[in-house]
């Protein structure tokens, strides 16, 4: 041992500690900073962080996470925060936050300076999948698109309709669906034919009742010979068997080809259809039969806003890691190597806050201070399965103006399946100046309006089930501002005008893969019924005509094709049919054959049996004489 | 300049009054040293006892050099032997598990692929390297000195007008 060889270690410890004494705020400062930026992908700035080593406490004078998507808006702004690190658990590497209080937390403040970061150019890689969020958001996003256009312009249907011109124009999709499945007859039929060119029966069939048709059995002289006559018949019996069943798979497959050839029986109507709203777009009519106002209105709306809500459960998901039994082998970066994380005595993950009180104000500025909310999030850790508790997050705010807002999510990791819920209630909430996706028929702002919303949201692994209501009240649209023609917007303007309160419910479902999604609305009756009302005979002329023309052109089509169908299965299944009634009857004539074969030598025998008994007992007769 | 260094503390180690025992476990420090990532109490506990014990130092930098650079390339190597060792020994899993509930033992990083992986490593070379360079140590002083004195290689590191101030600030050269 050289005691003198402490000197240099002592001497290393102080320098560093002094080192510590003056940076470690500005490295912890740093560290959060950056680690925060590489989840966000946008600028995180704390202010004035504080480190005490004594007490083991962090506390800073504000935080601000950049949106990412504004970069000149903050995302989260903090103000004010304290808390103390466990140094029981620090000593296990663990860092667990007994309580901490995140004061003044607001949304959407503005920025002094552009919290942009560039983005690492990553090296090319093959295009992840899309996710069941994206998916749900994509079918979702395909039927607001392919919703009926609602162009109500009685002066314009009035006018004599160019249905030449619509019907190429609207690229209609029924004749050349129509066309190609003639096309699979004209092809199921050849196959068909030149599977008939290779099977001859007949001649084998011919053959059969040419040798056995006169056989009788009775002129057959010995039994012996009858025994040799039965083998042949029956061999023959065997070679009509096997022709019978080869005739009866082909028949079975010709009526699977025909079953699914005339498939388009049932699928015509669906592509008449569409063709017909195909056509009502090119010619801006309105299909007066629709009933989903609420869709058309709000539809792209609700996209945006279900997108987000979809994309921030995403992002919260995606940072918390999935429980693994065994850990799997990773290919970590050089020289880092992989933490193998083992079952903890203390359920401490590797980072815990059990408690965060949080207070801080919907509004993004001083002069909008918005709605003040209070409340606490509990448990929230890297590993709830260690843990074994959900996060649970509750929010609550109420004003004098009777505006409320309750705020309710559990996040239950805890287990092999997520299941994440969210409640929000808010009451009285001011849609005063909000935007809204712009469409045809409203104005891209409302005007003024109060609403009362109420969100439930269920995740389960890949499955959701999100819900909304909004009962709206007072709700004005600057409609003075669109320069229309269409009455469509006339209508909706009207009613809207007339009704107190707009309701709105949509529901999102993705269940094993299958998305549904509905939206109801008060103004879908009242505004259907409107338009009906207010259909001239001109758009039910107009209408007519296109109904007219398309119905020729199906019923001109599917007559051939239905034609050619009858025709083909005639030809094809009568000849099957054939051969069968051919086999049969010539099977039913062996069979008789070979029965009186049988019975012919059976009775023979028997004759013989009892001319030898006879001839027994006359030779016993005279012996015993 | 850090590698003529390096041999200029390597000669005067061979040369020294040290014993081939205190340089071989010098040695072998370094190569625990060497092998395994810095950031680790692992690293800061052996620096310490490197410190305390009274082995060569040198033979401990050389080591550690030496190894430092030959880790960048066995790192795999490290990642997979710690994976084996941390998770397909169940006999071994009672034992980390007690390690990794107790306090100050993960901040040795136990649980890292890489460091338990470079750990095992040096552990299984213990031995041969302390056997290895005993003997290199023993058979230099015996036998090899003179001859490696006379090599051209080592005459012009000695002729070297920067060996030789390097070697001066040392006390080793001429």
């Amino acid at each position: 041992m050289r005691w003198k060889g402490l000197i240099p270690v002592v001497v290393l410890i102080a320098i560093f500690t002094v080192i510590s004494i003056f940076f470690i705020d500005s490295w912890i400062e740093s560290g959060m900073e950056k680690a925060g930026e590489a989840i966000v992908g946008a600028k995180v700035e704390i202010d004035g962080l504080d480190f005490q080593i004594s007490n083991l406490s962090i506390g800073w004078r504000r935080l601000q996470v950049t949106d990412p998507d504004h970069t000149l808006k903050n995302l989260i702004e903090t103000g004010r925060t304290a808390f103390r690190m466990n140094p029981g658990a620090l000593l296990r590497k663990r860092i667990v936050i007994e309580e901490m209080a995140l004061e003044d937390v607001r949304t959407g403040t503005d920025r002094a300076t552009d919290g942009f970061i560039p983005k690492k150019v990553k090296k090319s890689k093959a295009k992840s999948k899309p996710g069941v969020f994206d998916k749900a958001r994509d079918k979702m996003a395909a039927e607001v698109q392919n919703l009926p256009v609602m162009q109500f312009r009685p002066e314009a249907w009035k006018r004599q309709l160019n249905l030449d011109s619509l019907v190429v124009l609207s690229e209609l999709t029924m004749p050349a669906r129509l066309d190609s499945a003639k096309a699979d007859i004209v092809s199921t039929a050849a196959d068909w034919e030149s599977f008939y060119q290779g099977f001859h029966p007949d001649d084998d069939l011919e053959k059969i009742r040419n040798d056995f048709k006169d056989l009788d059995p009775k002129k057959i002289k010995s039994i012996p010979e009858l025994t040799e006559t039965l083998g042949r018949v029956q061999t023959a019996h065997q070679m009509l068997k096997s022709i019978q069943d080869t005739v009866k798979t082909r028949h079975r497959q010709i009526d699977s080809d025909f079953a699914s050839i005339v498939q388009y029986r049932k699928q015509v109507g669906v592509w008449y259809r569409s063709d017909y709203q195909n056509i009502l777009k090119k010619a801006k009519l309105p299909d007066l039969s629709v009933e989903n106002i609420g869709m058309m209105l709000f539809g792209k709306t609700l996209v945006l806003r279900i997108e987000r809500s979809l994309d921030l459960v995403r992002k919260v998901r995606a940072m918390i890691p999935k429980k693994q039994d065994k850990p799997k082998k990773e290919k970590p970066k050089r020289m880092k190597g992989q933490d193998i994380h083992f079952p903890d005595r203390y359920y401490s993950p590797v980072f815990l806050v059990r408690k965060m009180l949080l207070s801080g104000q919907t509004g993004s500025t001083e002069a909008q201070p918005g709605l003040q909310l209070s409340g606490e999030a509990l448990n929230i850790n890297s590993q709830p399965w260690i843990l074994g508790k959900p996060t649970e997050i509750r929010l609550k705010g109420k004003d004098e103006t009777n505006r409320s807002a309750d705020i309710q999510a559990v996040l239950d990791h805890t287990g092999e399946s997520f299941h994440d819920d969210f409640e929000i209630v808010l009451k009285s909430v001011s849609l005063n100046n909000m935007e809204i996706a712009q469409t045809a028929y409203l104005p891209a702002k409302i005007e003024r309006g109060l609403a009362d919303i109420r969100l439930t949201a269920k995740f389960t692994d890949d499955d959701f089930d999100l819900e909304m209501d909004v009962i709206s009240r007072q709700l004005t649209f600057d409609f003075a501002s669109m320069k229309t023609d269409n009455r469509f917007v006339d209508i909706v303007r009207d009613v809207m005008n007339e009704m107190k309160v707009v309701t709105l419910n949509t529901r999102v479902s993705h269940v094993s893969g299958d998305t549904k999604w509905s939206v109801k609305s008060n103004l879908d009756t009242q505004v259907s019924s409107r338009l009906k009302k207010m259909g001239s005979k001109a758009l039910a002329d107009a209408q007519e005509k296109i109904r007219q023309r398309l119905n020729g052109i199906r019923d001109e089509r599917l007559n051939q094709v239905n034609q050619l169908v009858d025709e083909k299965e005639t030809q094809i299944v009568g000849k099957i049919e054939y051969y069968e009634e051919k086999v049969e009857e010539q099977r039913l004539m062996i069979e008789a054959k070979i029965e009186a074969i049988k019975e012919d030598i059976e009775s023979r025998k028997k004759s013989e049996e009892s001319k030898l008994k006879k001839k027994a007992k006359g030779l016993l007769n005279n012996v015993l004489d | 300049m850090i590698l003529l260094k390096l041999l200029g503390k390597l000669i005067k180690a061979l040369k020294s009054a040290d014993s081939p025992r205190q340089m071989a476990w010098g040695f072998v420090l370094g190569t625990f040293l060497g092998m395994m990532p810095v950031n680790s109490l692992f690293a800061v506990i052996i620096l310490l006892v490197l410190f305390i014990l009274n082995v060569n130092f040198a033979s401990a930098m050389l080591a550690f050099a030496l190894y430092s650079f030959l880790a960048i390339f066995l790192d795999p190597v490290f990642h997979h032997l710690g994976f084996f060792f941390l998770v397909q020994v169940p006999l071994l899993k009672p034992v980390w598990i007690l390690l990794y509930n107790w306090p100050v033992a993960p901040l040795m990083r136990f649980n890292n692929t890489v460091v338990m992986g470079s750990f095992a490593a040096s552990v299984f070379l213990l031995i041969p390297h302390y056997i290895f360079f005993r003997w290199f140590v023993k058979r230099y002083r015996e036998s090899w000195n003179e001859k490696v004195t006379k090599w051209k290689i080592v005459q012009i590191l000695k002729g070297s007008k920067l060996v030789q101030s390097a070697l001066k600030a040392k006390g080793i050269g001429g």
